[in-house]
């Protein structure tokens, strides 16, 4: 079966520093790909690159087996893929409906923007996703941590994404909120949607993805199924940059 | 994910609700003290004719503070504004018949199209701003420091050290007119407000300008094209000082060098005075209001109460300093007040 989405060769630099170099990988439908390494390892850069936010400087991308070309948020925003950034990418000044519309803003006759219509949306995926805020119309400066990644993760989902990148998407969450994001990781998942997981906790992306991919040093050590590994082994594979002993694909 | 059971505050929590909206509250208690200090102060502050004086007195401001506001709101500064608007004056009066007095060589051309021109010139400094912040990459303090020596240059170029004192009829109306006994200039000055208002509280694109002054990457990861909204204020910007300008000329009734300069301060004043973030991404053009109403307050009262006019120009500055002092520190109150939590 055709990947649903296929990295080929994709390099970025960065002046001198090769924050990704040759890197290749594979993300099937409903599949969960784990992405670990160090930090400074070059995992958000390719993520970046698959996002939208800079393009590579040489490889190919290729959704579905057809090759296209991502020069900006929204041409991946088109095909599909959204993002949950390390830093959330929210606007503090702005309140939550705001933010899950951020840049695709619903708008009326006349142009004016439809609070109230986005409003209503913003309140079903949130509630389909059994993430509560206190309050929508609260600037997102004042919300905790969590509710900020909720609200994150909630514009990720709104627009029906095919592909969702996660990057470290529980880090400033407690276990409780925790679990509800691997709940979700997994109910996507049956859906079909392709997930990356970018995670510096192993035991959480051991729980809930089914291949790991592991970078060191802006290069991909390799891609292991889950099943086939033990933590140790995947630890060895960050720290040490090696594949297991045993051949695995 | 978090829960919304956390149990609810007992009582209004008056503190933080005042630490929270400092840039609101400050600005608005100012107003009203100087309200009634003058008041008390002189028997001549309080009358109707005053106040329609002092909303006249800052018309030409607000005009410029609106464009003002919207650069600040970007997380950017616009130094040029008096400038440009003094330029865009002299270059409106040099496409306009001078009477022979004024000696000066010019290129007479009809009102309209000398409005025309005028305007066109504004929109190629605000271009040329906008190329320089966003193309080259020159920070916009210092692009808007040399686009303020260029415009002056304009100014010098064009009217060489004489005064123009012909306008074109609409902007002799709309600058010293008046429409049922109310000068044009503060139905001119409204409008711009309330339409500036809509525009930021409305519309996708003043909803971007206030992304793009709270959280730049987070703008540019959403797909909003954060340069074209810098260029935008910009533009815009240089238009409404230039438009504000036009009107000036009309209603001092003539055109010269350096006739603008004291706008500049009063322009970022009103928009800092009145809570706008020097930060960006917070205020508004109700902030701006309350601001050039302080300032319009401040600078009538101080004429009614008979005050040495060199400490007039003390008192303003310290006036400022204070909201400066404000507005920083209701922007870290804030960002305490979001990690305390
Ligand atoms: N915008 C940028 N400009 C310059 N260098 C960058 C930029 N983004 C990343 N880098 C560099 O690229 C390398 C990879 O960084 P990246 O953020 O991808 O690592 P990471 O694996 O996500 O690390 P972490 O686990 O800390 O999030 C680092 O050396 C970093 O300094
Ligand atoms: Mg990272």
């Amino acid at each position: 079966m055709t990947p649903l989405v296929e990295l080929r060769n994709i390099v970025k630099t960065f002046g001198g520093v090769h924050a990704v170099d040759d890197v290749s990988l594979s993300l099937a439908e409903g599949e969960v790909l784990g992405l670990l390494g160090h930090n400074g390892a070059g995992k958000s850069t390719l993520i970046k690159v698959l996002a939208g936010v800079f393009p590579a400087d040489s490889g190919t991308i290729l959704i579905q087996g057809q090759p296209v070309s991502i020069r900006s948020t929204r041409d991946a925003k088109t095909l599909g893929i959204e993002t949950i950034y390390q830093t959330l990418a929210l606007s503090e000044n702005l309140d939550s409906v705001a933010n899950l519309f951020l840049g695709r803003e619903m708008t009326g006759p006349l142009g004016f923007m439809n609070e109230e219509a986005m409003e209503e949306q913003a309140r079903k995926t949130l509630g389909r996703l059994k993430l509560h805020l206190p309050s929508l119309s609260s600037l997102v400066q004042s919300l905790s941590g969590g509710q900020r990644q909720a609200v994150a993760i909630a514009r990720a989902i709104h627009f029906n994404a095919r592909v969702l990148i996660m990057d470290e998407p529980t880090a400033a969450l407690g276990p409780e909120e925790t679990l509800k994001v691997a709940a979700l990781v997994a109910e996507l998942s049956r859906q079909g949607i392709g997930i990356i997981l970018i995670s510096h906790d192993i035991h959480d992306i051991f729980d809930l993805a089914s291949r790991l991919a592991v970078m060191k040093n802006g290069r991909l050590v390799g891609a292991v199924s889950t099943a086939d590994v033990t933590q140790d082994e995947v630890l060895a594979m960050i720290i040490a940059g090696k594949m297991p002993e045993r051949p695995n694909s | 994910m978090t829960e919304a059971a956390k149990p609810s505050p007992k009582s209004f929590d008056w503190a933080q609700f005042v630490r929270s909206q400092l840039r609101n509250i400050a600005p608005l208690i100012t107003l009203i003290a100087l309200f009634v200090f003058f008041s008390l102060a002189s028997k001549s502050f309080l009358t109707l004719d005053n106040f329609v004086n002092i909303l006249a007195q800052v018309s030409l401001t607000s005009i410029i503070a609106v464009g003002l506001t919207f650069v600040i709101l970007t997380g950017e500064i616009d130094l040029s504004v008096a400038a440009v608007a003094n330029a865009i004056g002299i270059v409106m009066a040099f496409f306009t018949l001078q009477p022979d007095y004024a000696n000066i060589q010019n290129v007479p051309v009809p009102g309209l199209v000398a409005v025309v021109f005028a305007l066109a010139a504004c929109g190629a400094l605000g271009l040329i701003t906008a190329f320089g912040v966003t193309r080259i990459g020159i920070p916009s303090f210092i692009m808007t420091l040399a686009m303020m020596q260029i415009a002056a240059g304009v100014s010098a170029m064009l009217v060489r050290g004489q005064i123009a004192y012909s306008f074109p009829m609409i902007i002799q109306t709309l600058g010293s007119g008046k429409f049922m006994g109310l000068r044009w200039l503060i139905v001119v000055a409204v409008v711009t407000l309330l339409i500036a208002h809509l525009v930021l509280t409305y519309t996708r694109f003043g909803r971007y300008i206030y992304m793009t002054g709270g959280n730049r990457d987070a703008a540019e990861y959403s797909g909003v094209n954060v340069k074209f909204i810098i260029g935008s204020v910009m533009v815009i910007s240089a238009m409404l000082s230039g438009f504000s300008g036009m009107l000036g000329v009309a209603y001092f009734g003539s055109a010269q060098q350096n006739q603008f300069d004291t706008f500049l301060l009063d322009a970022i004043a009103a928009v800092v005075v009145g809570g706008t973030s020097l930060f960006g991404g917070r205020g508004g053009i109700g902030n701006t209001i309350i601001g050039l109403l302080v300032l319009g307050v401040l600078n009538n009262g101080l004429d009614h109460v008979n005050i040495d006019s060199f400490l007039k120009i003390l008192i303003r500055g310290l006036i400022l300093l204070i909201a400066l002092i404000v507005n920083v520190y209701a922007q870290k109150m804030r960002d305490s007040s979001a990690t305390t939590e």
